[in-house]
């Protein structure tokens, strides 16, 4: 197994557990509704762990999205700039958000450690927990990030493809 | 001074194409950054705790929920039977399959929430159908992004949702309040439809037998239970609109299985993959702007625009038209998501101090926002229908314009007659 067919696979893993999250809580809310409209008895975590896993899935659930391409962001201008200038404008934002991404995971580290302290209530979980899925999405954001860096200094200009597959066509992504 | 700096950062990475999300996190770090140097310095861990509660929300746990709906039906198939029932009810007026589109995304909307997803569902199927019967390209691909902008208005809608978390309203009010203003929307663009049927002889369909509306209604009818299941679940106190959404998830996932039979479970966790990683990286957007809105607040940007707005008039109505204005002219430029978690917390305290009603001007501001996805440069919605239809944005802009211009009455009217937003709030829940 090549390292890029290992990481598809990690990638296909990660998106199925991302989907597999929101059944989960979904089932957990219905349970939840039925348990207090039919027989007057909620659980106490009717409404705390389905938001943990909520948290979870939106950030390592986005670290999952960018690996596979999908992400919301403007292209009108970017697209119209010639190959050239237009790495060197993806460069630079792509480092920009590295950098953001190594602040977060820096300024995680003090948050994490207050809220570790306490314990939630209604789940009998650690407080930590739901800070924990900002910094772990981040370090998988990272990946992407230096991922896709690496592209681009490889003569590539940043198309949403999937990390670790080639382009549709065959063609090398934006070499022109 | 820094808030400035840091709003043209975030524009200028919007602009080069940086992920939405990580622009606004980008601009929001620079101001901490220089607030350390520069003002009342920020503690970067403001950030981190901010991004992370902003999401950890239960009322935000109805929009996964409300897509992974979506998904389902889409899934199902339901989106061709809602358009076969539309055909039938509405392709032989003055209008043609321009009223199908219309009408069919009147359905969509009580079933998504989402602009974007209805107009690519529909778009896909009826503008390809249209262009053969020989429809120009630009006015099918026009009329269908303007009746998509339907479904951030009827219930379900995900825009709602969060301005009721950020506002502080009642997401069932919203959703209630959404009803009529949909209602308008929808016989504003079936007339115009009409209009234009009449004068470019715009041919129709030939007339649906009874039997065959019959047959049609009874494959398209069930998924427009799901709007039904909100309101009355709001309407008589038996759910809150997240429980809801779950109790939609399961409607669909039984009209899928058990009626249509077109839902295998394979079908089931793709669509439930698919939507996890939509909304994740919409809430990604939703948990950046978080900080974003606070850091504005924190840099006194609330002050400052109420101060400004009120040295021009303190009269609630010219208020209206100036932020209106404001809205659609940055609704152009900024997605609907991030100027709305920005804004509220600046323009909410100003118009309710004036006595304006809050769930009016916040259905106004969704409207407005709404309409920024039908206008160039940055339109979410001429994009996905340019793509579409193979034609240029602004071409799709072109033919969309008389469907865009009824909109925009129809966010005047609505403007300025409270009560068409108000009164069924007011008559089921208040």
């Amino acid at each position: 197994m090549t390292p890029s067919s290992a990481f598809v696979r990690f990638r296909k893993f990660g998106e199925a557990v991302c989907g597999l999250v929101l059944i989960v809580f979904t089932g957990l809310v219905l349970y939840s509704v039925t348990m207090r409209y039919l027989f007057s008895a909620p659980p106490r975590w009717g409404e705390e762990l389905p938001k943990l896993l909520f948290v979870w899935m939106i950030f390592v659930g986005a670290a999952f999205a960018h690996f596979a391409g999908i992400n919301l962001r403007m292209t009108l201008l970017i697209d119209r700039v010639r190959s050239g200038p237009r790495r060197v404008i993806e460069l630079v934002m792509h480092s920009l958000t590295l950098v953001m991404l190594l602040l977060i995971l820096w300024y995680s580290i003090p948050i994490i450690q207050l809220t570790s302290r306490s314990t939630s209530l209604a789940t009998g979980l650690n407080d930590g927990l739901t800070f924990w899925a900002l910094p772990v999405g981040a370090g998988l954001l990272l990946i992407n990030q230096v991922w896709r860096i690496a592209r681009m200094l490889r003569g590539e200009v940043d198309h949403p493809v999937p990390l670790g597959e080639p382009p549709a066509d065959g063609r090398t992504p934006g070499v022109e | 001074m820094l808030l400035t700096i840091c709003i043209i950062l975030l524009f200028l990475f919007v602009l080069l194409g940086m992920d939405i999300a990580f622009a606004i996190g980008m601009a929001a770090l620079a101001f901490i950054a220089a607030s350390q140097f520069w003002g009342r310095p920020v503690n970067p861990v403001l950030f981190t705790k901010t991004v992370t509660s902003g999401v950890d929300s239960y009322a935000l746990l109805a929009i996964p929920m409300y897509v992974l709906a979506g998904e389902l039906m889409t899934k199902a198939g339901v989106t061709r039977r809602l358009i076969d029932f539309a055909a039938s009810l509405v392709a032989h007026r003055p209008g043609g399959l321009a009223n199908v589109g219309i009408t069919s995304n009147l359905f969509m909307a009580g079933i998504s929430g989402s602009a974007v997803a209805d107009a690519a569902a529909t778009g896909s199927i009826l503008i390809p159908e249209m262009k053969r019967r020989g429809y120009a390209a630009r006015y099918a691909a026009g009329v269908i992004s303007a009746s998509a902008a339907m479904a951030p208005i009827i219930p379900p809608s995900i825009l709602f949702i969060l301005l009721a978390s950020i506002a502080n309203l009642s997401v069932g009010e919203l959703f209630i309040a959404g009803i009529l203003p949909g209602i308008v929307m929808y016989f504003g663009l079936i007339g115009v439809s009409g209009f234009m049927a009449r004068r470019y002889n715009i041919p129709v369909e030939p007339k649906a037998s009874w039997e065959e509306r019959k047959r049609k209604m009874k494959a398209g009818i069930l998924p427009l239970g799901a709007p039904l299941i909100i309101i009355i679940t709001k309407v008589f106190g038996i759910a809150t609109p997240t429980e809801a959404a779950s109790v939609v998830v399961l409607y669909t996932l039984i009209i899928g299985i058990v009626v249509y039979r077109d839902m295998t479970l394979k079908g089931f966790f793709q669509a439930a993959v698919a939507a996890a990683a939509t909304t994740a990286i919409l809430m990604m957007t939703v948990a950046f702007s978080q900080i974003f809105g606070q850091i504005a607040v924190l840099a006194g940007l609330g002050r400052l625009v109420q101060s400004w707005l009120l040295s021009i008039s303190d009269n609630p109505y010219v208020l209206f038209l100036i932020i209106n204005l404001l809205l659609l002219v940055l609704g152009t430029f900024l997605d609907a998501l991030p100027l709305m978690l920005i804004l509220s917390p600046i323009f909410f305290p100003l118009m309710t101090s004036l006595g304006v009603d809050p769930i009016h001007f916040g259905l106004v501001m969704v409207f407005n926002l709404v309409l920024g996805m039908v206008t160039p440069p940055v339109g979410l919605n001429l994009f996905v229908m340019a793509r579409i239809s193979g034609i240029g944005m602004l071409e799709v802009f072109r033919g969309g314009l008389p469907f865009y211009c009824v909109l925009w009455a129809a966010l005047l009217l609505l403007t300025y007659v409270p009560w068409i937003t108000l009164i069924l709030p007011t008559l089921l829940i208040r």
